[in-house]
């Protein structure tokens, strides 16, 4: 019955990718269009828990630390909220603590840049089927 | 109740023998292993506390061993230590199901902070499981025809319907009901359902 009745509810199929470098939101937003993927980009924050909660998105793909809150505290919020979205993080370091801290807070995935473009669209692809 | 104990894999002795004097400096039982191999043939999945092992060894490395565990249905958790990480190696021990990942060097709080939650973390496992196992034990004292009303009576059918179903009475229904709420130690419809849902949700 449960089968059905997730059927019935159409799933968000967009992703929010949000990187306090605009160029390369929209590499990641390329990429993704290049499997059929829509996408939209965030360059801090603030904006993209704003629209999280408005109209949420199949799969977060954010930079690990943004201009104005850090990955954690971003999966920290969301998860306050009740908000249970598949987030994937790019980091600029490749500080170990920090990725072990974002996949104990419940981050989906996490990788270093520059990141392998394949892996990063199959990590994407993954977590939009887990909804 | 076993007092959790601390097992400590790495092929290093002086790793080993720091680790081993560190739990001793904070009163933790813990028991040192060269190896996987060797640990695996001395592990006893009934002993509580928590794991740490270094993840690069010759002959099974620690990723294969938290793998082996899980293979043998232990929730035994595991801390990696390494000298030699990097992120995607953390990152696929954490997703793989490692409780923590330290690279060293490390501060001993750190790592004491780690087995601390990993024991809290195992403690907790093991409650559950006890509780499930209970359930079981329960489920298994019924007999063929009670297991049937449980079935129909978790599925929401009133008495008149299941004697309907199965053929039986009405009044033989109302006895077998109330025998499987005793078995089951259930107060309550309500109760007896939370408990199936307990055993049928761990299986999935």
């Amino acid at each position: 019955m449960t089968n059905k009745a997730n059927c019935l509810i159409r799933k968000p199929t967009v992703v929010y990718i949000a990187d306090s470098d605009l160029e390369v939101g929209n590499g990641i937003q390329f990429l993704l269009k290049t499997a059929n993927i829509q996408a939209s980009v965030f360059t801090d924050g603030q904006a993209l828990l704003q629209t999280i909660v408005s109209s949420p998105p199949s799969c977060v793909v954010a930079e690990a630390v943004l201009p104005d809150i850090s990955g954690i505290n971003l999966l920290h919020k969301l998860h306050a909220d009740g908000i249970n979205i598949p987030v994937i993080m790019l980091a600029n370091s490749s500080d170990i603590s920090m990725a072990v801290n974002a996949l104990k807070s419940g981050a989906w995935d996490y990788f270093e840049k520059p990141f392998i473009q394949r892996v990063l669209l199959d990590s994407v692809q993954r977590a939009m089927l887990y909804q | 109740m076993t007092e959790p104990s601390v097992f400590i894999v790495d092929d290093d002795k002086s790793v080993r023998e720091a680790l081993l004097f560190l739990m001793k400096s904070v009163q933790l039982n813990a028991s040192a292993y060269a190896s996987a191999k060797e640990f695996l043939t001395l592990f006893d999945p009934d002993c509580p506390g928590c794991l740490v092992s270094d993840i690069r060894m010759p002959g099974m490395s620690g990723l294969e061993l938290l793998q082996e565990l899980q293979q043998r249905n232990s929730q035994l958790p595991i801390i990696f230590i390494t000298g030699h990480g990097d992120v995607p190696m953390a990152v696929g021990a954490i997703k793989n199901g490692a409780e923590d990942f330290l690279t060293k060097p490390f501060r001993d709080q750190e790592l004491l902070d780690c087995i601390n939650t990993a024991i809290d973390k195992d403690k907790q496992l093991r409650s559950k499981k006890d509780a499930k196992d209970a359930i079981i034990r329960r489920l298994s004292s019924l007999t063929n025809r009670e297991k049937q009303v449980l079935d129909k009576v978790v599925a929401g059918k009133a008495n008149k319907v299941i004697a309907a179903d199965l053929s039986l009475s009405h009044r033989t229904v109302e006895v077998h009901r109330s025998h499987v709420m005793e078995k089951m130690q259930a107060r309550s419809l309500a109760e007896l359902v939370k408990l199936i849902q307990l055993v049928k949700q761990e299986q999935n």
